[in-house]
């Protein structure tokens, strides 16, 4: 009976230290990925190249430059895709809201015991900009490429494209939220 | 021995989960592969055009009609059912004698939110419904279906975007296309008495048969 007792203690015991271990993780992904500045476009802006950009695989980590009239796209495995600003038919800004952490996460929230993975999914979510580009081929075909960039980086990049001669046919960004740096820009 | 029996029922937890993972990348396709394949022996194959997915009832994020168009072109490109399949716009389809033109048109829309869906289990779903019609050059419609597409379980909002277009290049895979050769003038093959075009291919492949 006791026996029992301490065994069913042990257990509440590594389930605690589960759920916080998990809850710790998703904090810190998701601060670390908050910490990011503004856009510096120079220098590129880290970016995952979701779908559509033509040569490039789904789901690539990598940077965004804008040089010689180009957007250009290098991945963390060094490969380069780009396409020419002023072929860049429009632009959209959206906003989505993912959870962090990726499948290791999602397995390891879904084996927490007592339903801790559904309170760690609580806070281990995160708001990135996703920047649509509609483009067109040298034979006229039409690409749409998605690119998920860190939240108030996307009206930057707009910006950018804009700058360097890409066409959009709305301006307007109201349906976005204001970043806090516009607000503070805006005091 | 207490500690052997704990760890292989974590493991066996760990194990559930994994195939929790698998089952609903599964389920959402399943539905479409219940029908036998349609065979063709023609040695000519159709070309494939798609327009740009419209959304005129719904408000549709860009990032979703975006990724249904690119799903789309990759799904369709891997049944291997169509000579080749061009993009919206691409003028090196205008010299294509056989050319079908796929117009997708979204017809209902459910965001949904993955936080949800991670918090509560049967809530946050995000479902997309649409139109998909296949037309000759020429506007006459070939095949007309409703498909749609989700996510129940796990994954970011946009992979419905991914599992419509498997359900749709699924549908279209399974479905009896009428012959290259006919092409517009057999209009006969096309259409069902009274000139309506066959609705959903699958019902649609058994009357034919029969």
């Amino acid at each position: 009976m006791k026996h029992s007792a301490v065994r069913k203690q042990r257990v509440r015991l590594r389930t605690a230290f589960l759920v916080f271990g998990l809850f710790a993780g998703a904090l810190a992904v998701a601060q670390n990925s908050a910490n990011g500045s503004g856009a510096d476009l120079a220098s590129g802006i880290h970016a995952t190249h979701v779908l559509g950009f033509a040569g490039m695989p789904d789901n690539t980590a990598g940077s965004l430059t804008i040089k010689d009239q180009s957007l250009r796209f290098e991945s963390q495995k060094k490969t380069v895709a780009l396409v020419g600003i002023s072929s860049i038919e429009d632009i959209f800004l959206s906003r989505q809201d993912k959870q962090v952490g990726g499948t290791p996460m999602t397995v390891g929230k879904v084996a927490a015991p007592f339903g801790g993975g559904r309170v760690v999914s609580l806070f281990s979510h995160k708001k990135y900009d996703d920047i649509t580009l509609i483009y067109r081929d040298k034979d006229g075909g039409l690409h749409n490429a998605i690119f998920q960039i860190q939240q108030g980086e996307g009206a930057t990049l707009k910006q950018e494209l804009i700058e360097a001669g890409a066409h959009v046919s709305v301006v307007d960004n109201s349906n976005l939220p204001p970043s806090a740096e516009s607000k503070n820009a805006t005091n | 021995m207490q500690r052997t029996r704990e760890s292989s029922g974590f493991r066996v937890l760990l194990l559930v989960s994994a195939m929790l993972i698998v089952f609903e990348g599964m389920c959402s396709t399943s539905w479409a592969q219940t029908s036998e394949p349609a065979t063709t022996n023609s040695s000519k194959k159709w070309s494939l055009q798609l327009e740009e997915v419209d959304a005129p009832e719904v408000s549709l994020d860009p990032a979703f009609k975006a990724a249904i168009y690119e799903n789309l072109l990759t799904e369709l490109g891997k049944t291997a059912e169509f000579e080749q399949v061009f993009r919206s716009g691409d003028h090196s389809a205008n010299g294509e004698p056989y050319l079908l033109i796929l117009k997708i048109t979204v017809r209902k829309f459910d965001p949904g939110s993955e936080t949800k869906r991670a918090v509560t289990t049967f809530a946050g779903a995000t479902k997309i419904k649409v139109e998909s019609q296949l037309e000759t050059r020429d506007g006459k419609l070939v095949k007309d279906d409703l498909v749609e597409g989700d996510v129940h379980f796990f994954g970011s909002n946009l992979r419905a975007t991914h599992n419509l277009a498997r359900n749709v290049a699924n549908v279209i895979k399974k479905s009896t296309l009428p012959e290259p050769n006919a092409r517009v003038s057999r209009n006969s093959d096309l259409f069902a008495p009274g000139g309506t075009p066959w609705r959903n291919s699958l019902s649609c492949d058994s009357d034919r048969c029969a």
